[in-house]
């Protein structure tokens, strides 16, 4: 599926939403720590950022919310298949940790630029007995 | 009449294409190589980006069979107990792969005089040892010559990258254990390198490098050969190499974008399609001269598969590490148990390599037992994983067997209705040995380094980096595809430069034995013209 596809309809329905946000707080809920997926609003904008990213996402995950649209509630994760389980964690799990919030709680600050230190690579002291020892490969 | 000529055509603009392509095309040769995949710009990688991990699960995926990009070819591997990982396009797998630099062992060559199984290589370390310090250069690689656990060799263009803090504290406790460990040798650049940029350290190697300090051949190798007049054609799947009534390979058929079928004639064809890829195509290649497959004769075409069956364990320290963060690319590496140990029931060994701990999406989709994490459980995992793991990757040395196997699939077909290819591969009883000897030997590493705890699994079956072996060099056909310089024995005008050439696998990554067989090659095309 390409994007132009995607933006003709709602990538969502607002009832897949509301399944969604249900069922994604089975697999994050709000801990003394960390806020549920539903206190993020996963749901709607994060969940469209990883859409976009993934397109061939969309129809699995339709497919899956609209088999459990009337009853959510009752959804537990050994109900659904590897595959189910596979769509549904990527979408969430990778909704969620896309959250500046997040990420800021596990002390995660994305992947950064760093400049090399010019001043060895870390544990030029400890090599030193390695570089003492007898060659150990087998001579042929 | 074809509609192209040339003097030699390449089959794959991947690792072994770009070399043989460079080397020619630096003696004056007039090269054509046909690739079907795409060229790809830097900026077209996530790793600068916020959904770089949920990129890297879909269309930057090291599995052709989830990423399915219109490059990419199906494989059948639904009986391979590793799944081929690889990737189609300009750069080929050198695009995703972590660029872990290392040389075989000399005892790799020597497999059956050694260790009394597989087979011996038709060439020694000492053969190839040339080129591998050429390749060093070529591909910019950084780290430390001197590691006994090797010959001496030249120092590698660039000093090491940090091995940080993480390589600090298993670098500590392997000398504490006595066992071996050695900053990891990387084709990377740990300083400004023939116009490539040093390693930001940002850790996604995996999913391209927005920097180009990854030596990728896209970057290092195809600009030099096409500056020099190779012309790289691209969304041109070959599907058949041609021969001509004596049976000498004369070129190639290929499809291009727009549909067209059209044909290559070339005085030289070379196949650098990877070790799944030129197996597929010598098989597709049957006609009424060559009945099961073109250079078959030894009846070894697809066989001999060999996938590095892998695993890792993970340790957990109780400090911030940034884990996240630093070179994928391996910080640091270990030899202990490659070689063949006398007390532990199995022949040859692992290769282990230490890395960084992946994002937070990483963490919350590994599993050790199978089950992802939910709930409570999920929060605590992944707090407890980012930047506080390490990794040893564990690689092992699979032997080669007739039973493991590319084939041609009898449904499955690509979208220009080639057959796909099949896997089967089994783990050997040998490979299981080294892998539960190796990761219980990694959790000791990783306890000796200060882990409060460790998570592991048995075998990674996704992750079947290393597809080799489907083509052996040998002395003759009765035994081998092709000979010491890759040509094939029974078909005048074909070579073979890939990594299906491999008579053993090792346990190290082969992007290097790769390169230097490939430019080993080369050097005897060029000769044998003068
Ligand atoms: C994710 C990942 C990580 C890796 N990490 C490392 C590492 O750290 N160190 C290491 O040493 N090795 C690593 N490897 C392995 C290494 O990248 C490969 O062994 C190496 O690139 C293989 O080189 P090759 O020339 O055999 O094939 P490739 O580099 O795979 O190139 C083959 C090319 O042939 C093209 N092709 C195939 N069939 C056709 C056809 N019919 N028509 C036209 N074109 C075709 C493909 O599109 C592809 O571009 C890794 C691999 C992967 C996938
Ligand atoms: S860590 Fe270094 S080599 Fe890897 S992607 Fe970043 S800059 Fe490139």
């Amino acid at each position: 599926m390409i994007l132009e596809d995607l933006e003709a309809q709602p990538i969502l329905t607002s009832h897949q939403r509301e399944c969604l946000a249900v069922v994604a707080d089975k697999i994050l809920p709000r801990t003394p720590e960390m806020p549920s997926a539903s206190d993020l609003d996963l749901s709607n904008t994060l969940v469209d950022k990883v859409l976009q990213s993934r397109p061939d996402l969309v129809e699995p995950l339709r497919k899956l919310l609209d088999l459990r649209l009337a009853s959510p509630e009752s959804l537990t994760l050994a109900d659904l298949n590897t595959q189910d389980i596979e769509t549904l964690f990527q979408v969430v799990a990778g909704a969620y940790y896309m959250d500046p919030t997040v990420r800021r709680l596990i002390g995660y600050d994305g992947q950064r630029a760093l400049t090399l230190p010019r001043s060895g690579f870390g544990a030029e002291e400890l090599l030193i007995e390695m570089m003492e020892s007898p060659p150990r490969y087998r001579a042929c | 009449m074809a509609d192209l000529s040339t003097d030699v055509l390449i089959v794959g603009a991947g690792l072994s294409g770009a070399v043989v392509a460079r080397r020619l095309s630096e003696n004056g040769i007039k090269v054509i190589c046909l690739e079907q995949g795409v060229r790809h710009n830097r900026e077209d990688y996530r790793g600068r980006h916020r959904d770089w991990e949920i990129a890297a699960l879909g269309p930057w995926h090291a599995s052709p069979n989830v990423r399915r990009n219109p490059a990419d070819y199906p494989i059948n591997d639904t009986e391979s107990a590793m799944k081929p990982l690889m990737f189609n396009g300009v750069g080929g797998s050198t695009i995703l792969y972590g660029a872990h630099w290392m040389r075989f062992l000399p005892s790799d060559f020597r497999v059956r005089s050694l260790d009394g199984a597989a087979d011996d290589w038709p060439i020694t370390y000492s053969d190839i040892e040339p080129y591998y310090n050429q390749v060093d250069i070529d591909f910019g690689a950084s780290g430390i010559a001197g590691d006994p656990a090797y010959p001496s060799h030249p120092d590698y263009p660039m000093p090491p990258l940090p091995i940080n803090i993480w390589g600090e504290k298993v670098a500590a406790g392997h000398n504490r254990l006595g066992w071996h460990w050695w900053p990891g040798s990387n084709a990377i650049a740990s300083r400004p390198y023939q116009g490539r940029y040093p390693c930001v350290q940002r850790s996604t190697c995996g999913y391209g490098c927005n920097e180009g300090a990854k030596a990728s051949v896209d970057i290092t190798h195809w600009p030099i050969a096409e500056s020099l007049g190779a012309q790289l054609i691209t969304e041109a799947r070959v599907s058949r190499i041609t021969h001509d009534r004596y049976g000498r390979a004369t070129g190639a058929i290929y499809k291009g974008a727009d549909g067209v079928e059209r044909s290559v004639a070339a005085n030289t064809t070379i196949l650098a399609a990877n070790a799944v890829g030129t197996a597929r195509l010598l098989l597709m290649s049957h006609s009424a001269k060559y009945t099961a497959g073109l250079a078959n004769a030894s009846g070894l075409v697809g066989k001999r598969l060999m996938m590095h069956p892998f695993t890792r364990v993970v340790g957990f320290f109780d400090e911030p590490m940034e884990s996240w963060q630093g070179h994928w690319g391996q910080s640091l590496y270990s030899l202990e148990f490659a070689e063949t140990r006398a007390d532990v029931g199995f022949i040859r060994g692992a290769k282990w390599n230490l890395g960084p701990s992946g994002g937070p999406l990483h963490a919350a989709m590994f599993s050790a037992d199978g089950r992802l994490k939910a709930g409570e459980d999920l929060h605590s995992h992944v707090k407890e994983w980012v930047g506080r793991t390490a990794i040893w990757g564990i690689s092992c040395d699979d032997l080669p067997e007739e039973d493991n196997t590319v084939s041609l699939d009898a449904e499955l077909v690509d979208a220009d209705n080639n057959p796909a290819p099949k896997l089967t591969y089994k783990i050997s009883p040998n490979s299981e040995a080294i892998l539960k000897f190796n990761k219980a030997r990694a959790t000791e590493s990783l306890e000796a380094s200060g882990a409060y705890k460790t998570i592991s699994n048995d075998v990674m079956p996704e992750y079947g980096w290393h597809p080799l072996g489907t083509c052996r060099m040998g002395t003759s056909s009765d035994n081998s595809v092709v000979d010491q310089f890759g040509a094939v024995h029974d078909v005048e005008n074909l070579y073979i430069v890939d990594g299906s050439v491999f008579v053993t696998g090792s346990s190290v990554n082969p992007a290097a034995t790769i390169a230097a067989l490939a430019l080993r090659a080369a050097d005897s095309i060029i000769k044998n013209r003068k």
